[in-house]
């Protein structure tokens, strides 16, 4: 792989975790304040938290 | 006898990495001036996150632009891309929710100009000063607009080098002295300072920071080597944009921290400084009282200028944009009317000038800011789902010589992640603009209701279908090459048919954009009536060839009709031609039985001929090889 193809899969890997990162932190605090599975932060943190996975899934999938 | 001039260079792709890189960062880098602020507002100590995400955003629509552009290198954006992957309606959805991007763009740029301003007269950033002085200049801008400016792109560049380089030493400065992680950190109460609700709507204003990327699509038609220079010159502005806007709201939150007063948390960036934050920058970087009043009046002066040209380009955008539009009949014929004498689209620029005027009047930032953010993300969101759109429909499309990295395979073809990523970005900002603040979705409902209502409308009126594509074909001109002339006049009798060639002919001949192409569409009145006859049916036939002239030709085309007597036709034509000063006449030659007939009409525009006369050949009876004839003008 080329030093310019490593650096996109580190840059896109490196991003899916600071997505999934803020998910599981608004999901956090979203529960630990009291908020429900409708309440904003909870569908944010959803969506965060599901574009980080998803998206480091499908690069790591595509290095096997 | 009639000058001749080489053809211009700036018609022909010229534009390579550096210049679009310059010009697309001109675009993009001014939004700062203004999206810092009202980022701030919703955002707080979140400022640099939703930046960030943004900026993903961004990074993702910038993709999508890149190859669709690459793939159909021409004006309209999203719209381009709407139309190739679906359908005139869908395209025409997102040129409006684009045109409302421009509206806000011009408001929005003008309202900063003054607060900027504020460096030498402080009265200026206050209402209802700004409000009057940002009108104000849309008005003088629009009135420069019609009377045609030319746009120095030399200046445009070295602003735009200015810009960020400006940029880079407040960063540089701000980094050095106030940069503290500690405040950073300090600055966020998750879910409180912001609530999620204002984080989610700040991600969706955020995207204002990024307005101008459609301005990459937009002079794609004039790059050299646009599958090379395209992808590089956004991969640019996309480094460029992503690091300095990180970096700026770091130096700003650390130099005006979030604090609590009174229950409420705030920070001098939402509020002393939300109309000019860069300013605001400059006044807390801590440096000595002398040298923080220079850079002050040095940054307010090019924010100032900066932010003058962000609005001239809108209301440039603004009258391209609509002139695709009417060039593909999405909007009447009527807005995109020229001016008789300063050959300029006025009616599109003073309406949607006008428009942009009224948008500033309630003085109110937050609103244009998510008024933009609805357009923009609807627009995106359909260039988004066009490129999957386009992957699924040409999975093997030679054209699309740009292919960005990360793809998956799935459903028969290769899923651009990017597009879908950004698709789902855009989408969920759309949604949350419109959940989180009621008036921005009556608005901007409303704005779509128009658009759509005045589309149904006129293309009813115009008997064509609301998904048809009605593309004006621009036919190859006979072999005109290498000579132009300032004003060429086409004559038309009125028993011939209308030629598009012999307009295609005359736009060549007049190939850079200002020079003017009259059409001379005579109706002949018999001598036994009146010359003011009412003879409305030939009189609607002799218009409508003008009218189609204008489809063809595009703004610089004007015309007339005129009522001449039997056998005047050709004094006529020559008179016309002498009182505009025409460097060409072009006028079409028909044919008996496969043989050339010079009739008396073309006998005396010969002879009369106060300069050189084009003959084209009339296509339906011409023989197999194209008749031209050129004569000289008398000397």
């Amino acid at each position: 792989m080329s030093s310019s193809g490593r650096a996109y899969r580190l840059a896109v890997l490196a991003f899916s975790v600071v997505f999934a990162a803020i998910g599981v932190a608004v999901l956090t605090v979203t529960l630990v304040n009291g908020g429900g599975p409708a309440s904003v932060g909870f569908v944010m943190g959803i969506s965060f938290l599901g574009v980080g996975v998803g998206r480091f899934w499908i690069t790591l999938r595509s290095l096997r | 006898m009639a000058e001749r001039h080489p053809r211009e260079e700036a018609l022909r792709r010229v534009h390579g990495v550096g210049a679009l890189f310059s010009t697309a960062y001109g675009n993009v880098g001014s939004s700062i001036y203004y999206a810092l602020g009202v980022v701030a507002v919703f955002a707080l100590g979140m400022t640099p996150v939703v930046f960030l995400i943004s900026g993903l955003i961004f990074i993702c629509t910038a993709t999508t632009y890149a190859e669709a552009t690459v793939m159909y290198p021409e004006a309209g954006g999203s719209s381009s891309f709407a139309r190739h992957a679906f359908n005139e309606l869908i395209s025409f959805f997102a040129a409006w929710g684009q045109v409302l991007n421009y509206v806000i763009t011009v408001a929005i740029s003008a309202f900063f100009v003054p607060h900027y301003l504020a460096v030498f007269w402080e009265p200026l950033e206050s209402n209802p000063a700004d409000i009057i002085v940002g009108i104000a200049l849309i008005l003088l801008l629009i009135g420069i607009n019609v009377v045609g400016s030319k746009e120095s792109a030399r200046l445009n560049i070295v602003l735009a080098i200015a810009d960020l380089m400006t940029q880079v030493i407040v960063v540089s400065i701000g980094l050095a002295l106030v940069f503290n992680p500690e405040i950073l950190v300090d600055n966020v109460e998750l879910g409180v300072a912001p609530s999620w609700g204002n984080f989610a709507l700040a991600i969706a204003v955020g995207m204002i920071a990024y307005t101008g990327i459609e301005t990459l699509s937009n002079m794609s038609e004039e790059a050299r080597d646009a599958p090379r220079t395209v992808p590089r010159a956004v991969g640019l502005v996309v480094t460029a944009v992503l690091v300095l806007f990180l970096l700026i709201p770091v130096v700003a939150l650390s130099a005006m921290p979030v604090t609590e007063v009174g229950g409420e948390f705030t920070t001098e960036l939402a509020t002393t400084y939300a109309e000019n934050p860069m300013l605001g920058i400059v006044d807390n970087l801590g440096l000595a009282e002398g040298v923080t009043n220079i850079l002050r009046v040095y940054v307010g002066m090019l924010a100032a200028i900066i932010l003058v040209i962000a609005t001239n380009a809108g209301l440039i955008g603004l009258s391209r944009l609509t002139f695709s539009m009417g060039q593909y009949r999405q909007l009447p014929e009527a807005v995109r009317a020229i001016h008789p004498r300063f050959n300029t689209p006025y009616v599109a620029i003073l309406l949607f000038g006008v428009i942009s005027a009224v948008a500033l009047l309630p003085g109110e930032t937050e609103l244009l800011a998510t008024m933009y953010a609805f357009g923009a993300m609807l627009s995106f969101t359909i260039a988004h789902i066009s490129v999957i759109r386009l992957r699924s429909r040409y999975p093997d499309a030679e054209k699309r010589t740009y292919k960005p990295r990360g793809s998956i395979r799935a459903f028969g073809f290769e899923w651009p992640l990017t597009a879908v990523l950004g698709g789902l970005g855009t989408f969920a900002a759309w949604i949350v603009v419109m959940a989180l603040n009621t008036r921005t979705l009556l608005i901007g409902t409303g704005w779509m209701i128009v658009g759509m209502a005045i589309y149904l409308l006129y293309r009813r009126h115009q008997k064509l279908g609301l998904r048809q594509t009605v593309k004006v074909v621009m036919p190859e001109p006979l072999g005109v090459e290498e000579v132009e002339y300032r004003s060429v006049l086409v004559a038309f009798q009125d028993e011939e048919p209308f030629s598009a060639e012999m307009v295609a002919t005359a736009a060549k001949l007049a190939s850079k954009r200002r020079r003017g192409i009259h059409v001379h569409s005579m109706l002949t009145v018999p001598t036994n009536l009146p010359l003011d006859a009412e003879l409305d049916e030939r009189e609607a036939e002799a218009a409508r060839k003008v009218e189609e002239a204008k489809l063809i030709g595009g703004q610089r085309v004007t015309g007339h009709v005129a009522r001449v007597r039997p056998g005047q036709a050709g004094y006529s034509v020559a008179e016309e031609a002498g009182m505009i000063e025409a460097e060409a006449i072009v006028v079409g030659l028909r044919h008996r039985a496969g043989v050339p007939h010079y009739d008396k009409t073309l006998q005396t525009v010969l002879a009369e001929r106060p300069c050189r006369v084009i003959v084209v050949s009339a296509p339906a009876d011409r023989p197999p090889a194209p008749v031209q004839a050129l004569a000289e003008a008398p000397q």
